[in-house]
């Protein structure tokens, strides 16, 4: 499964997701339909830590990197990569 | 133009304050004068779609200056403004849209598709070639609705508080002076449109000639943001729910002194735990903090500032927007001071009544709470079976008749585990036929309640505890929560 999967899978089981499995596509707005609210975002630092061991900061809780599907799997590649 | 209305609020501003910026998002600024003609505009295309005075139009917009031009427009087309909740799945949305008749909502682009069948504008700022321009505005009266806050209600279906220009204006003149704003403020809130808290940064500027900096829905979920947000625009006064100012103090990395603007933080919603709440006070040091309370029925009616960190509960304060507050016992007599009662509310800033029932003459908040010698109220708590979460105020009973619509489920329960950070947690247990999961019933608890009153967690149970009389005993199964927490804590499970 792709990093990207894995992100939509935990949001389809783990944070009431309440439209249909199609919809939550990578770009859909996901704060801006408040799909998920400031603690999900906080749920979701926690899945992004364990399943992905990545370091997730308060500071990195951004509409950039916690926006979007695309967007956190972005933040996930970026954390991943050993820095330059 | 009609004095005591919003609309003529708008006018007053206008004509008073017509080159001070009345809206600014950061992208785009609106004068008032720009405003009121915005305003005036699509109040006039509206018009055009058929929207007659006193119909009722929808907002199916997040906080922007969208939204600030679509709530005063629907009131420039004399007709009453609908907030609509974005997250609020379709069963709900088609509920409110038909309890009150909605007959044309302003949607933002992307959610325009949620409405589909009824006359949209996705454009409120635009100047459409050929439409009406500055036809002359419909005139209200002070009595007539202005708009309808859903909130839950007993029967499982919302319930429409509906609220008149003089109910409103009670409430903006109150805090325009209790708040001492003056045009130098910059106003703003991270309360979504359908929370009787963005009536304060909707009105409130506009009658100072202040600004309303509206807060896009990432400052409400990001406490970085949020702080970033005020920082940027040189907030003066935020008004929030204790559990988003936690999670600026916990999680906003506040630089002392990082916010040099800020002069007033003013809350309302739930309890603020003094202790959290001492912290806050602590980062923010010099702002002034003001405990705001009342049910959206009667918008605020009672205040309290603190002069320093509070070393117990916090009172609610002293009657603000005009009402007169008492007790009563459960017969309906007062109650003598010192003494807990239903909190009762009379006054200009007391709804009409709800949508289609009869007006009323005063409110009963269904909160106990007491006077003090010195004419402070304190609250103690709920009377019913309404708790608060999130912000919100939620009937339990509401949420366990979504549980039962749910195929395979027999029976629900859902109880408030207390939740420092969002009041409580709502916690559904239900009995079900063979093979329905807890994953099932919470998408259909998706499908049909909004967020905010979503169970989580679910629990698929073998039977509820009875009591004697052969109801549930909530107590037993609160209990049984907790007895199931502490063990899983003791195992050493997170989650």
């Amino acid at each position: 499964m792709t990093t990207r999967d894995r992100i939509r899978q935990f949001i389809l089981s783990e944070l009431n997701w309440r439209g249909t499995v199609e919809e939550l596509t990578d770009d859909y707005p996901l704060i801006k339909r408040k799909a998920v609210d400031s603690l999900d975002t906080l749920r979701i630092a926690t899945f992004l830590e364990r399943e992905f061991g990545v370091k997730v900061t308060d500071a990195d809780l951004t509409n950039r990197n916690f926006g979007t599907i695309a967007g956190l799997a972005g933040f996930v590649a970026a954390r991943r990569e050993p820095s330059a | 133009m009609t004095s005591g209305t919003l609309t003529g609020l708008l006018a007053t501003a206008a004509a008073v304050h017509g080159d001070r910026i009345a809206v600014d998002d950061g992208e785009t600024a609106m004068t008032y004068a720009e405003l009121r003609q915005s305003a005036t505009r699509l109040g006039g295309r509206l018009g055009a779609l058929g929207v007659r005075p006193g119909d009722r139009v929808g907002l199916l917009l997040p906080k922007g200056i969208a939204f600030v031009v679509a709530a005063h427009g629907v009131l420039a087309a004399g007709a009453v403004y609908v907030p609509l909740d974005l997250s609020a799945p379709a069963e709900r949305l088609a509920a409110v849209l038909d309890d009150c008749g909605v007959r044309a909502v302003v949607a933002d682009p992307d959610e325009a598709d949620r409405v589909a069948g009824m006359p949209v504008v996705t454009d409120p700022l635009a100047a459409v070639p050929g439409d009406p321009g500055v036809a002359g505005q419909a005139v209200r009266e002070p009595d007539d609705a202005a708009y309808i806050l859903y909130t839950s209600g007993s029967t499982g279906r919302p319930k429409g508080v509906v609220l008149s220009h003089r109910n409103a204006l009670a409430f903006v003149d109150w805090a325009a002076d209790y708040f001492a704003v003056t045009p130098d403020d910059r106003i703003a809130s991270p309360a979504p449109p359908h929370f009787d808290l963005t009536v304060f940064d909707l009105f409130v500027p506009v009658r100072a000639g202040a600004r309303v900096v509206p807060a896009p829905p990432e400052v409400a979920a990001f406490p970085v943001e949020a702080v970033d947000f005020m920082r940027e625009h040189g907030i003066t006064l935020w008004y929030a729910v204790p559990s988003q100012l936690i999670m600026l103090s916990t999680r906003g990395g506040l630089p002392a002194g990082g916010l040099p603007a800020l002069r007033a933080v003013l809350y309302a919603g739930e309890v603020f735990p003094p202790a959290r709440l001492a912290t806050l006070m602590a980062q923010l040091d010099g702002v002034v903090f003001h405990n705001l309370y009342g049910p959206t029925e009667t918008n605020v009616c009672a205040c309290h500032t603190l002069t320093g960190p509070p070393d117990g509960p916090v009172p609610i304060g002293v009657p603000a927007s005009g009402a007169e507050l008492s007790a009563h016992a459960d017969d309906g007599t007062p109650v003598p001071d010192g003494a807990p009662g239903e909190l009762w509310v009379r006054g200009p800033s007391v709804m009409r009544g709800y949508w289609g029932a009869d007006p009323v003459a005063l409110h009963r908040t269904g909160d106990t709470a007491w006077r003090d010698g010195s004419g402070r109220w304190h609250f103690v708590g709920r009377r019913d079976h309404q708790v608060k979460s999130r912000g919100y105020r939620i009937e339990l009973g509401d949420v366990e008749a979504a549980l039962l619509t749910c195929p395979g489920v027999l029976e629900g329960v859902v109880v408030a585990v207390p939740d420092e950070l969002i009041t409580n947690r709502l916690t559904a247990f239900v009995t079900a036929t063979a093979g329905v999961t807890a994953a099932d019933v919470a998408a259909h608890c998706a499908r049909v309640l909004p967020r905010h009153m979503a169970p989580d967690p679910i629990t698929v149970v073998d039977a509820l505890p009875r009591t004697s009389t052969g109801k549930v005993d909530r107590t037993a199964v609160a209990a049984r929560h907790g007895a199931a927490r502490n063990a899983s804590a003791q195992n050493g499970g997170d989650r």
